[in-house]
């Protein structure tokens, strides 16, 4: 299975909700952000070495860490040589060898944020209550319907006190999970690793593991 | 795949409700398209067609013995039947794209050609253990020169439009986490300099 993890505008969280759903369903992460890579990169080589033809997608695979993760290159060149309509059979060849992909895909509507929805098989829109994280959100749920990208669960990030779930799911026609803004989630994402293995106890941990038994019931039926 | 409409005309403009029902044991995709002679003004969602719905009508899909509610405007007259649905319709527009065909409709994402400098760092050693530690520097940041004997000032050429473009349009995607942690460190050295 290929999921996505998307949502219009910047700043929401989906690295972090990707990074931890990835962990939940022990999933292969995917920087799926060509112009401006989201996730640690380290020794070896990156998904713009995959899709410049440099290097096989599993090649690019980094295991060992707190969550499998095949990282993006940070550099203008790398992002210029790479081409972006190689990812959906790049990530064909991850799926088949590790099962679940998760898709940490960029912001915006362009083709880096369609080819990812694109390639999936379901995702997961994050947004907060800010207006324009909904507004936008909405735009990347369009797209999604496009390309068949069934909607698993709709992240409602950062959530503080009683937030407007049921508005947010008529809006969307998707259920919500609601993740709340905590100290435990700043602290992993500072560290790099998920709050499910950080502060398995936290709220947003429960969230987190709860967006992946939905997308674990998903792929059941 | 059954098709009931609900019609009335209302300050001059028509009004549809329809219910598509699907009796099949399994989901089915419809295209519910308007007969009326006119525009379809369809539902909207700040601004933007809800999901499914363009200047035609409304594709989805309706799941096993299920049933979809869709409503639609027009100015048109009334005439009957105001809409009509088809099952299964041919490979959609999407459904028959390709990637290439994503990134020709929804706009090449690579940095424009005059952004890149010569693509020393392509060619990287992948067991160099100084380049592969060191922070990820911000895109487009010339490396240091260590070599050459002569002034370390590098030059400073001026940004192309097209660069200007398109770092503009990366600001206003907002900062990352790494980006976040990068400015707090730096809010951190700046508290410990005023100490």
């Amino acid at each position: 299975m290929i999921l996505a993890v998307t949502g219009g505008k910047g700043g929401v969280g989906k690295t972090t909700t990707a990074l931890n759903v990835a962990a939940a369903l022990d999933a292969v992460l995917v920087d799926a952000d060509l112009g401006m890579a989201d996730l640690p990169t380290g020794r070896g080589p990156d998904l713009h070495d995959v899709l410049a033809g440099r290097t096989g997608a599993l090649e690019a695979v980094h295991e060992g860490g707190a969550v499998t993760v095949l990282p993006c290159g940070r550099s203008l060149a790398g992002a210029r040589a790479a081409d972006p309509a190689a990812l959906a059979d790049a990530l064909e060849a991850v799926r088949a060898h590790y099962a679940t992909v998760v898709l940490d895909s960029p912001a915006g509507l362009a083709a880096d944020a369609g080819l990812p929805l694109f390639a999936a098989d379901a995702c997961l829109p994050v947004t907060t209550t800010d207006r324009a994280a909904l507004a936008d959100g909405l735009r990347a749920r369009a797209l999604a319907r496009e390309f068949e990208a069934g909607v698993v669960r709709v992240v409602l990030n950062r959530v503080r006190g009683d937030p407007p779930t049921d508005g947010v799911e008529r809006a969307y026609g998707a259920p919500v999970v609601a993740v709340p803004e905590s100290e435990a989630v700043a602290a992993a994402t500072a560290a790099g690793v998920p709050v499910t293995a950080r502060s398995p106890h936290a709220e947003a941990a429960a969230r987190f593991r709860a967006l992946a038994d939905a997308v674990q019931s998903c792929r059941s039926t | 795949m059954d098709l009931e409409a609900t019609t009335r005309r209302r300050d001059s403009v028509t009004l549809v409700e329809l219910l598509v029902a699907n009796e099949a044991d399994e989901a089915r995709r419809v295209c519910v398209e308007s007969e009326l002679d006119g525009p379809v003004w369809y539902p909207r969602r700040h601004g933007a067609a809800a999901p499914g719905w363009d200047a035609s009508g409304y594709t989805g899909t309706v799941p096993a013995g299920g049933r979809l509610a869709l409503g639609f405007a027009s100015p048109a007259d009334l005439v009957e039947p105001p809409a009509t649905v088809t099952a299964d319709p041919p490979d959609s527009e999407t459904a028959s794209m390709t990637p290439a065909d994503v990134v020709a409709e929804l706009g090449d994402p690579r940095p424009p050609r005059d952004a890149v400098t010569p693509a020393a760092d392509l060619e990287r050693d992948w067991s160099d253990d100084t380049e592969a530690s060191a922070p990820p520097r911000p895109a487009g940041e010339s490396r240091p020169r260590h070599e050459d004997g002569g002034s370390t000032t590098p030059r400073v050429p001026a940004v192309p439009d097209a660069v200007t473009a398109w770092l503009d349009r990366l600001e206003r995607r907002g900062p990352g986490p790494d980006d976040r942690a990068a400015l707090d460190a730096v809010a951190d050295r700046v508290a410990a300099l005023r100490r």
